[in-house]
């Protein structure tokens, strides 16, 4: 009797905690906190989502993929491990790279940040043909007053596993990458040491590299740190299409499910170099994507390498979140998906001039699709998108300057 | 009587109840049917066997441990028919452990059967032909097995192993193909006791540029027929035909043993990748000369007699040889007694007695490839890191809400929260967030390990 009765009262308090449980639910649905309203800014102590964090106070990557053999780390596939990747931050470290990232105060005027090319509203770029750097106002397409940049704003999805940066791989590291912005006149024209120099001013940066660093003074090595732990961060590997490779053999429709067909078939070819499961292969493929009218042709690869047969040649880039990054192409030559895939649905080497000055990869090839096909290519590349790790932009920074 | 009864009720429950462990089932597919039906209901470790019949559609299988048998009946086969302008691959696996066998399969538009990125594969006793691009295609694999398959009229390789590791390439006979047998930037490729001929190139062995893997080394070419590789019929090759075996800058390629004649420009043609320039990217991290190739113990008959696309400094030969070597490199070696005709071997060393490749029975691994061993608990906790902690948190909303709210609703309900996991409904007091996914692609004991590792372990440190 007695033990009963004490059961009796353990499920009362079950349930009255239980009864807790969705009074909360309801209330935390309700009040979603804005974090540091006011006030000082106090850094996470959180990983971003995807991130475990460590008994060290770093964030280390968790993805499924992870449950897979890893049989090579060059190679791609489907139901494969992802290779090495950059990661092992601290919390505090990547949410004050986040400041960084949206801080104009990054360039030598003031009026550049990250974010200007690389923002959230456009999938980590920037919707734009051709970025738009210093002295320009606001973002995205309607950015307008900036000098005119050559090429495109990629997007930073699972930058964490890539090898070599910018559309020509100029850059071996994330570091090198952004120095070179930080230092090329067009875009934040700054020297590394009048940057530390202004962040040293700025009581708040003081105390925020304090707490992620704990050394004082803000020294330049880790303001990239903070970058570059910031810019890992930003993972897609839960789309619908990992989904499926998962397991979840319904969450593709038939017409997606086709397209992935075309995608992986080798009369198309996309899988060769759009490898998943990161869709690149990093490496630099000359396909004769034509000059945009009025430039000249951009060499790409051959002016960093010297190689003639790199004519031409850019950088993979990766498919994930595809379909919200429009235009496309390392110039934006194609608008749409379709123009795309009509691009490379033609004889090779089509659309540019001297033909023959160009070693064009062999994965170039007119694979002939029809016009249902390339309808089903595009339902399946929409099931790449997968943008819960967007960033939310801070509501203030520490400069006090406009975030955009 | 009763107590032999019982005797034998026991003994049929043990037959019956063995194979029951690992839950293993058996699919049949009658001619009518969909295989891929069977797929999509398949799990890992059954059977599908598919009956003798005509069968239209590209079966794919992305899952691991799948055995796709075709019954074969009195020389009937399932046959897989891609009516070439509608349909890409004939099989497509991604899944690991897969087997494929029994099956004839035509007409596709790209491949006949490809895997992608499965390891532990086995290929086997098999009919491919007419097929646009490669007739049995394996790419970024480790450890698989391509035997006793005939494979024709693919106007690119029979077979063609890319980017693979430890894979051996057994008794198929490849014929009538632009390329026969080829194996690119790959490591520990067998290719043993094949009938190779009439195709144009009958055993190429390359390494490419400007691909992620960047080396290619230790390949055996044993034991094989290579005989009138001299076809005309497609035009990709049209300008290099007439080759037996071919060795593009790989390294450690041992040719022994094998049976090579009537290959109109070479019995075996050993080149740098310089002969690749104008139609392939300088790769500079590619090395571009071949070393250490061993040429033994192989009968030579009859090859090289004409020289297609054979130029020695600009300039066209007029023969060929059974052995035409292009390349630099070094530690190459030719044995004696093969009485090969040659170009191009004056700086080879001889062979010694014992090769290196003697002692390689096979280059399949001992034991499957498997993932990193984790526990329960670290599977689950990966999996609440990889999957729940994009949307929720432990104290705050995000997309979902926080992880303390959800312990106090499941407190020692696991079982409950596993059930929800895999089918969640509205629960929600107002609308203010999206609707959560089904998590049913992870597996039942997962989601219960998912659930027992939020209830007892996340936000308890």
């Amino acid at each position: 009797m007695r033990v009963l009765s004490v059961q009796t009262r353990l499920e009362k308090h079950r349930t009255s905690l239980r009864l807790t449980g969705y009074l909360l639910l309801w209330l935390f649905s309700l009040y979603i906190p804005s974090l540091h309203a006011s006030g000082d800014i106090e850094l996470a102590d959180q990983c971003p989502p995807y991130f475990r964090l460590t008994q060290d106070n770093t964030c280390k990557l968790s993805t499924l993929y992870d449950l897979y053999p890893l049989a090579n780390q060059q190679w791609g596939g489907y139901r494969v491990a992802l290779p090495d990747r950059r990661d092992g931050y601290t919390p505090q470290q990547i949410d004050l790279g986040r400041y960084l990232f949206f801080d104009s105060i990054l360039s030598a005027d003031r009026d550049l940040s990250c974010a200007h090319c690389h923002h959230p509203n456009f999938s980590m770029s920037d919707g734009r043909s051709r970025s738009s750097g210093r002295h320009g106002k606001g973002t995205g397409p309607s950015r307008s007053g900036g000098a005119d940049l050559q090429r495109a704003a990629p997007t930073l999805w699972n930058l964490a596993f890539q090898k070599q940066f910018f559309w020509d791989g100029r850059a071996p590291t994330l570091e090198d990458q952004v120095i070179t912005v930080l230092t090329t006149r067009e875009e934040m024209g700054w020297s590394p040491g009048q940057l530390v120099e202004t962040l040293n001013t700025i009581p708040a940066y003081r105390q925020l590299f304090l707490q992620a660093f704990k050394t004082a003074p803000i020294e330049f090595e880790h303001v990239l740190v903070a970058i570059v732990a910031f810019e890992t961060s930003l993972v897609s590997l839960h789309s619908r299409y990992d989904q499926y490779i998962h397991g979840a053999q319904d969450v593709l429709t038939e017409q997606e499910i086709n397209g992935l067909h075309v995608f992986r078939s080798f009369a198309s070819r996309c899988s060769q170099c759009h490898t998943p499961p990161l869709f690149t292969s990093g490496q630099l493929v000359t396909t004769g994507v034509p000059a945009v009218e009025g430039s000249p042709y951009d060499v790409g690869a051959e002016a960093v390498t010297g190689e003639p047969s790199l004519r031409g040649a850019f950088k993979v880039p990766s498919l994930r979140n595809i379909s919200r990054s429009a235009p496309y192409m390392h110039a934006g030559q194609s608008e749409t998906l379709i123009d795309a895939i009509n691009f490379y649905n033609n004889v090779p080497g089509h659309a540019v001039q001297d033909r023959d000055d160009l070693t064009l990869h062999w994965h170039v090839v007119d694979p002939d699709l029809r016009s249902d096909e390339i309808i089903d290519l595009v339902a399946f590349l929409n099931t790449l998108t997968d943008e819960t790790a967007i960033p939310a932009p801070p509501e203030r920074v520490p400069s006090g300057l406009p975030v955009p | 009587m009763r107590l032999e009864s019982l005797f034998v009720l026991i003994i049929c429950s043990c037959l019956f109840i063995y194979p029951m462990n690992s839950n293993a089932t058996e699919i049949v597919v009658n001619p009518g049917e969909l295989i891929q039906d069977a797929v999509k209901r398949a799990t890992s470790g059954d059977t599908i066997r598919v009956m003798p019949g005509l069968y239209e559609e590209t079966v794919y299988i992305d899952k691991d441990n799948i055995s796709l048998i075709g019954v074969i009946i009195d020389g009937k086969r399932p046959v897989l028919d891609g009516t070439k302008e509608d349909r890409h691959d004939g099989i497509i696996a991604s899944g690991h452990g897969v087997n494929i066998e029994g099956f004839h399969v035509l007409n596709y538009r790209s491949n006949g059967i490809t895997t992608q990125g499965a390891n532990n594969y086995r290929i086997h006793n098999n009919i491919v032909e007419n097929i646009y691009l490669y007739g049995i295609f394996p790419q970024f694999g480790k450890n698989g097995l391509v035997s006793q398959n005939i494979i024709s009229n693919t106007s690119d390789a029979g077979i063609y192993v890319g980017m693979s590791e430890n894979v051996d390439i057994i008794a198929n006979e490849v014929f009538d193909n632009a390329l026969g047998i080829e194996a690119e930037n790959s490591h520990k490729i067998l290719i043993e006791a094949n009938y190779v001929h009439d195709n144009a190139i009958g055993i190429p062995i390359v390494i490419f540029p400007g691909l992620q893997t960047k080396s290619a080394a230790d390949v055996i070419v044993r034991n094989n027929t290579v005989i009138n590789n001299n076809s005309t019929m497609f035009e990709r090759s049209l300008s290099r035909t007439g080759r037996g075996i071919t060795v593009t800058a790989v390294d450690r390629v041992t040719i022994e043993g094998n049976i090579i004649k009537g290959n109109q420009t070479c019995g075996v043609c050993i080149s740098n990748m310089s002969g690749m320039s104008g139609l392939f990217p300088v790769d500079a991290a590619v090395d571009p000369e071949p070393d250490e190739i061993s040429i033994a113990r192989n009968i030579f008959v009859n090859n090289g007699y004409e020289a297609i696309g054979l130029e020695v400094a600009g300039a066209g030969l007029d023969h060929g040889a059974d052995i035409v070597n292009f390349a630099r490199g070094r530690g190459h070696c030719y044995a004696n007694k093969q009485g090969a005709t040659q170009l191009g071997l004056k700086r080879w060393a001889a062979c010694e007695p014992t090769l290196a490749s003697d002692g390689v029975r096979s280059y399949q691994l001992a034991d499957p490839i498997k993932s990193k061993t984790l526990s329960a608990t670290q599977k689950a906790q990966l999996t609440y890191h990889a999957v729940c902690s994009g949307c929720h948190a432990y104290d705050h909303t995000m997309i979902g809400p926080p992880m303390m709210v959800i312990k106090l609703i499941y407190l020692d309900n696991p079982e409950g929260l596993a059930k929800w996991i895999a089918n969640p409904t509205k629960k929600r007091p107002i609308e203010q967030f999206p609707a959560m996914p089904p998590q049913n692609y992870l597996s039942e004991e997962l989601r219960l390990d998912l659930a027992r590792y939020i209830l007892n372990e996340v936000g308890a440190d």
